[in-house]
């Protein structure tokens, strides 16, 4: 044996980062149908042969078994003192270890918890608060855009279904009260321009693709979405273009628009004005920017669409003019198309009918109560829009491409723009404050707080997203309102009253589903639009740059107090000084303190008290609207892997399977969506993510309950192994002897006739001594290596932990 | 934080303890294909395609790909250099000593170096036999057979050797836990069904379905055998306990079963298996009359009229014992005691009870009533120094008071060793003198 002490120089340290993957999915379906897979055992050495002697109970359980297994064991052990016989009972005991279930502690298995702040003080209502109050506050270091709040950027998300209505769409007044003149209708030159994302296509194979509007005025101009000529692998259209009709066109039905003869140009009057772009250009799940300007004074008449900025096929009007034989009152509805003559019901001025008037806050334009029937909608877009501009003027293609990159910098030559955009302004109308009450206010916050902070319901203020910005107009929501229950019940929470049993339950589902955040990442908006007013400069340290408390922008902050316009806050969503004095979890929709706080989520039929009951309950006015995913460390390691999240909900809670949300994370704390099969808009923060913690968060209420049916989330982790390399020198003339009682001078090492050389050991391990010799560690080679006396060696161990 | 007390001798205690876990192996993870893997190391050359074979198998608990899998044992057998099974068979020695056998026998050497390793290890002798009774010599008082030779005698002389594996066997084998159900008979029936008969014509690989036995370590507590490789005890036949049909070492987790005890000898086997062949051996199925030269190699395979020429297989018809053990290969072996002799339904084919040594050290960290009454902590002072937890001008009434939230351990250079986290913070005021244990376990 030989010692050979080593320097520092023979050491080195390695560390590996491991990237396990991991893939979570959970679903609440009933029993049979649900599943959840992909939970990880919290004991690595989990085998279904190791059980226990004495069976656990179940951590609720509080009975135990005291005839034991082992007892029984014992007994037939015991019994061979007095038989030799004991077949039948040792069978009797294998059935027995055969019937016992695996150890229930090492099957034990984590999964991803999903959870949503609840209505009474809880482990969670704490969790969310340490998440959003102190972890938030911890990794902002890290990650400087954690806030509690969400990127105002937003898309109009028509989609068709059973579980919605098909006539939902927004229609805008024009003209607006007082004016003689209709807005929004060019007549002597136009500009279109939108972003369109093509999102869903036929469910089967050879179903007809029914053409979906964008923008309709009618007699005036529609711009509607039909299927191109190709199909996909999957046999379903996977390209898509965009029709344009005009004037008398307009009024075309764009379900009976001849195509053919269109691409043809053998279209004839009346469907003389209608123009389509090139087949191919338009993608499946891809958002494309679209324009079409015209003016008699380019080209000859020769009007132009340009797909993504680039000036494709071309159209002649031959006219001085458009448009010309507009209606007095002649509204423009965005996601769907006007199928009617403007007389008797449908008339178009009843969109805007004394008793909208009065519930929804709108203009007034029709002293009668009556509205159009809703079968005069009934070309429902099925895609998702934003950014709809409509000029007055043909605009150059170097504007059409800055615009698209980030908007227009002001309102020059427009005469449409919806962004849209979340701000604080919005008609005064009737909104819920249970399902059965209402009461008439504006609203400034992105969904209704009264509603959530009182009986758990959530609904979505909408017309706090579809300003128009030219005029400051806000449209009709038309079948996309809620109204109260005003009919005997069954025992609903709100959101069942809301959400499911009301018979206005589908404009529930369509007006909460309207608003979904953009992944379009072609488009960066311009939030200086909605500056306005000063900023009070607060010197106290840190210096704060905070809007006015009460301006129009004080929701723009971030959780510093900081203004920021990209971002609506989800802060301070209630007034502190509406706090309840004491603090209850009591649930009883009899106790004393319930009966002064009136309607809560146990009881929303009850009228309303002095007090919301959830925050009187928490004192937390933070929203509520939010989702928490909560991973064990198990499942990562030392972190979640920045960039490699995903999360899925297949089938988004009201919309029967139509819609589902793909969401992702930016890497550096932010979750955003990424549907979109191009661009996604990775700033676009709609949640967070704390690697270190495991913790995720949906924040954004326009995505209603992420995952509540059923999610799927994959990620990697971070790990590291770190690996110690020991090197062992065993040199030229040395380590040539052994201690080992075997050891003889006379042998050789071989039998070749070449080797003479007597001075040899056969290795067959190392052992690593610590200064005092003690063994600390062995290792032992697979077969013992012959070392000669000119033989150089250097055995390299490594250790990993 | 804060404060620092030193840890005497007579603060620490070390205690043992031990952890006993059931182990339950199912017949059908014995039997299954995929959860019994092989490592086919051994082939052959010279004569035919060659045979290959593993030289032990190793059963899983689940499919042995996937990553989760565990593996529960390796099972292989091995023969005594001098048993009558070898000697009979061997047709002498070359002149290194090396032992010759005929080609008509498999893997001769392997077997018998199989017995000389487990001996090694458990009697530490490679050239020593194992004895039931007996353990390590022949035991004339404690006999049972009255013979000490041959595949009925007290010497095992073909032994089936069950290695469980330390992830399951854990520091040791509890005593009188052990139970294995063997099925002493390989297949026996034939059965008719639509007209045609079917059964073992070939029962080497053919699931047997009756006969079963129980082996047990019965009066292992009460017998305690402490030889070379550690603790021992006899594995018995339950249906009569004065049967010794095998030896179990605890220490190491090994069971050594004779397989001239514990399966029927004289029972021919059937079938085909390995060989060094080069013409192979017209493989065809019997008539339903059952007067067969050849075998249909399934179970339920008719195959009548039909029939395959296969190199590198031969037809076994012997007895288990000489014939089978000797002329087929380890797989062959294992693939039948496996597949068959454990059976493939869902009982418990072999039980055991495992123990873990936990040693503990106990320290109790006492802070008596004048003691840790006093934090560091900067939250415990507000802006001008005064203590957080009186209140102003009541200094001379109140007296300090801490949560205690933590413990830390300390090496002599102030090393920070361990942390002990408390569930919830526990006051400590001078009214109160608290102990808090802490325990290590490894």
């Amino acid at each position: 044996m030989a010692i050979i002490p080593l320097s520092r120089d023979y050491f080195d340290n390695a560390t590996l980062e491991l990237h396990p993957k991991r893939k979570f999915s959970s679903s609440s379906l009933p029993a049979g149908t649900g599943s959840i897979s992909g939970s990880v055992y919290v004991f690595a050495e989990n085998s279904k042969f190791n059980k226990e002697t004495l069976e656990l109970a179940s951590f609720d359980e509080s009975a135990v078994n005291a005839a034991s297994l082992d007892d029984y064991r014992q007994s037939v052990f015991a019994s061979s003192s007095v038989t030799t016989d004991m077949y039948t009972a040792m069978g009797e005991y294998l059935t027995k270890v055969t019937d016992t279930a695996p150890s229930r502690m090492l099957q034990k298995q984590v999964e991803i918890l999903r959870f949503e702040p609840t209505n009474t003080f809880t482990s969670d209502t704490m969790r969310k608060l340490l998440v959003i109050d102190t972890l938030f506050d911890f990794y902002r270091g890290w990650y400087p855009n954690i806030n509690f709040g969400y990127t105002n950027y937003h898309c109009l998300n028509f989609f068709t279904g059973a579980q919605v209505p098909s006539s939902s769409c927004l229609v805008y007044p024009s003209p607006e009260l007082g004016s003689a003149t209709n807005q929004y209708n060019p007549t002597t030159g136009f500009t279109f321009a939108f972003y369109v994302n093509p999102r869903r296509t036929t469910r089967n194979v050879g179903d007809d693709y029914r053409p979906g509007s964008i923008l309709h005025m009618s007699s005036c101009y529609a711009f509607s979405l039909i299927t191109g000529s190709n199909i996909g692998d999957n046999g379903l259209p996977d390209e898509f273009r965009i029709m344009l009709q005009l004037s008398h066109s307009a009024d075309i039905s764009p379900s009976q628009v001849n195509i053919t003869a269109v691409d043809a140009g053998t279209n004839t009057f009346p469907q003389d004005l209608i123009y389509i772009t090139s087949d191919g250009l338009l993608k499946l799940n891809n958002w494309h920017h679209v324009a079409a300007a015209w003016t008699p004074s380019h080209n000859d008449h020769t009007g132009s669409f340009y797909v993504d900025t680039v000036k494709r096929n071309s159209f002649i009007i031959p006219s001085e003019s458009i448009n010309t034989t507009d209606q007095s009152f002649n509204p423009l509805i965005i996601g769907n198309f006007f199928d009617s003559a403007d007389s008797g019901n449908n008339t178009m001025s009843n969109f805007f009918n004394v008793g909208a008037s009065q519930t929804e806050g709108v203009q007034k334009h029709s002293e009668f109560n009556l509205n159009p029937s809703r079968g005069v909608l009934s070309h429902p877009l099925n895609g998702e829009i934003h950014d709809i501009r409509i000029y007055n003027a043909y605009q150059s293609e170097a504007t059409l491409y800055s615009a698209s990159i980030t908007g227009p910098p002001d309102m020059a030559e427009l005469m449409f723009y919806l962004p849209p955009y979340f701000t604080k302004g919005s008609p005064r109308r009737d909104v819920l404050i249970t399902p059965f009450q209402t009461t008439n206010r504006s609203t400034e916050l992105p969904f209704n707080a009264v509603l959530s902070f009182g009986v758990d319901g959530r609904n979505i203020n909408l017309e706090n997203f579809c300003r128009e910005w030219v005029t400051g107009n806000n449209p009709r929501c038309f079948f996309l309102t809620a109204s109260t229950i005003d009919e005997s019940t069954g025992e609903y929470t709100a959101n069942q009253f809301l959400w499911e049993s009301s018979s206005f339950a589908p404009l529930v589902r369509a007006r909460n589903l309207l608003m979904w955040p953009n992944d379009n990442g072609k488009f960066m908006p311009n939030w200086e639009l909605v500056r306005s007013g000063s900023m009070d400069i607060l010197p106290i340290p840190p210096p704060k740059f905070a809007p006015k408390s009460g301006s129009d922008v004080d929701r723009f902050v971030n959780d510093q107090g900081n203004m920021e316009l990209s971002l609506i806050s989800l802060r301070d969503l209630v007034p502190e000084n509406t706090e309840f004095a004491g603090l209850s979890s009591d649930t009883s929709t009899t106790s004393l303190f319930q009966e002064i706080l009136g309607s809560s989520p146990e009881s929303p039929t009850t009228a309303t008290g002095a007090a919301l009951t959830i925050y009187a309950r928490t004192l937390d006015n933070t929203s509520n609207e939010v989702v928490f995913f909560d991973s064990s460390n198990l499942f990562y390691g030392m972190k979640i892997l920045p960039g490699s999240v995903k999360m899925i909900d297949s089938a988004i809670t009201g919309s029967g399977g139509e819609l589902s949300m793909i969401i992702r994370d930016d890497g550096r704390g932010n979750l955003y969506r990424a549907d979109s099969a191009n661009n996604n808009a990775t700033w676009n923060s709609v949640g967070n993510i704390l690697y270190e913690e495991g913790i995720m968060l949906i924040k954004s209420p326009n995505i209603p309950y992420f995952g509540k049916e059923q999610y799927e989330i994959s990620f990697e982790g971070v790990q590291n192994l770190h690996t110690l390399e020991i090197n062992i020198p065993a040199s030229k003339g040395k380590v040539n002897s052994s201690s080992n009682i075997s050891f003889s001078d006379g042998m050789i090492p071989d039998s070749y006739a070449s080797t003479t050389d007597t001075d040899f050991v056969s290795i067959s391990g190392v052992l690593l001594h610590d200064d005092n010799l003690n063994v600390i560690a062995r290792t032992t080679l697979s077969q013992p290596i012959v070392k000669k006396q000119g033989d150089k060696y250097l055995f390299r161990i490594k250790i990993d932990f | 934080m804060a404060t620092f007390k030193t840890i005497t001798a007579d603060d620490i205690q070390t205690t043992t303890s031990t952890l006993n876990q059931l182990v339950d192996v199912i017949q059908e993870d014995v039997s299954g294909s995929s959860t019994r893997k092989k490592y086919q190391v051994f082939v052959t050359g010279g004569i035919g395609p060659g045979v290959t074979s593993s030289l032990f198998q190793t059963v899983y608990d689940q499919d042995f790909t996937l990553q989760t899998s565990n593996a529960v044992m390796d099972m292989t057998m091995g023969l005594w250099y001098s048993g009558s099974t070898v000697n009979n068979t061997s047709t002498g020695e070359d002149s290194n000593g090396k032992q010759l056998f005929p080609s008509s026998s498999l893997m001769m050497r392997e077997k018998i170096d199989n017995y000389k390793q487990f001996a090694q290890l458990l009697l530490g002798d490679s050239t020593a036999s194992f004895y039931a009774p007996g353990v390590g010599y022949y035991d004339g008082v404690a006999s049972y057979t009255g013979q000490q030779t041959g595949s009925i005698g007290d010497r095992i002389e073909e032994g089936v050797f069950i290695n469980f594996k330390r992830l399951f066997a854990r520091d040791e084998v509890r005593k009188e836990t052990m139970a294995l159900r063997l099925y002493s008979t390989a297949s026996l029936v034939r059965y008719e069904s639509a007209g045609k008969t079917y059964g073992p014509f070939t029962n080497v690989n053919v699931t047997t379905i009756s006969g079963s036995n129980i082996y047990a370590d019965v009066g292992a507590s009460t017998t305690q055998l402490k030889y070379f490789g550690g603790d021992v005890g006899y594995l018995k036949n339950t249906s009569n306990t004065n049967e010794y049909i095998g030896l179990f070492w605890y220490d190491h987790g090994i069971g050594i079963l004779d397989m001239g005890k514990v399966f029927d000898t004289t029972q021919v086997m059937t079938g085909t298996i390995d060989a060094m062949s080069t013409a192979g051996y017209n493989v065809y199925a019997a008539s339903s009359t059952g007067t067969a030269t050849a075998f249909p190699t399934a179970e339920g395979q008719d195959g009548q009229g039909g029939g395959y020429h296969v190199a590198g297989k031969q037809i076994i018809s012997g007895a288990l014992i000489p014939n089978f053990v000797t002329s087929a290969s380890i797989d062959n072996i294992i693939d039948h005691l496996g597949s068959t002799r454990f059976q493939s339904g869902s009982q418990t084919a072999t039980t055991f009870q495992n123990v873990t040594n936990i040693n503990s050290t106990l320290i109790f960290c006492r802070a008596t009533a004048d003691e840790f009454n006093y934090s560091s902590n900067p939250t415990y002072r507000d802006s001008t120094g005064k203590i957080m937890v009186i209140d102003p001008g009541d200094d001379t009434g109140q007296r300090s008071f801490t949560f205690v939230t933590t413990v830390g351990l300390y090496n002599s250079n102030n090393e920070l060793l361990a942390v002990a986290k408390l569930s919830r913070p526990i006051e400590k005021n001078d009214e109160k003198d608290l102990t808090v244990r802490v325990r290590l376990d490894f």
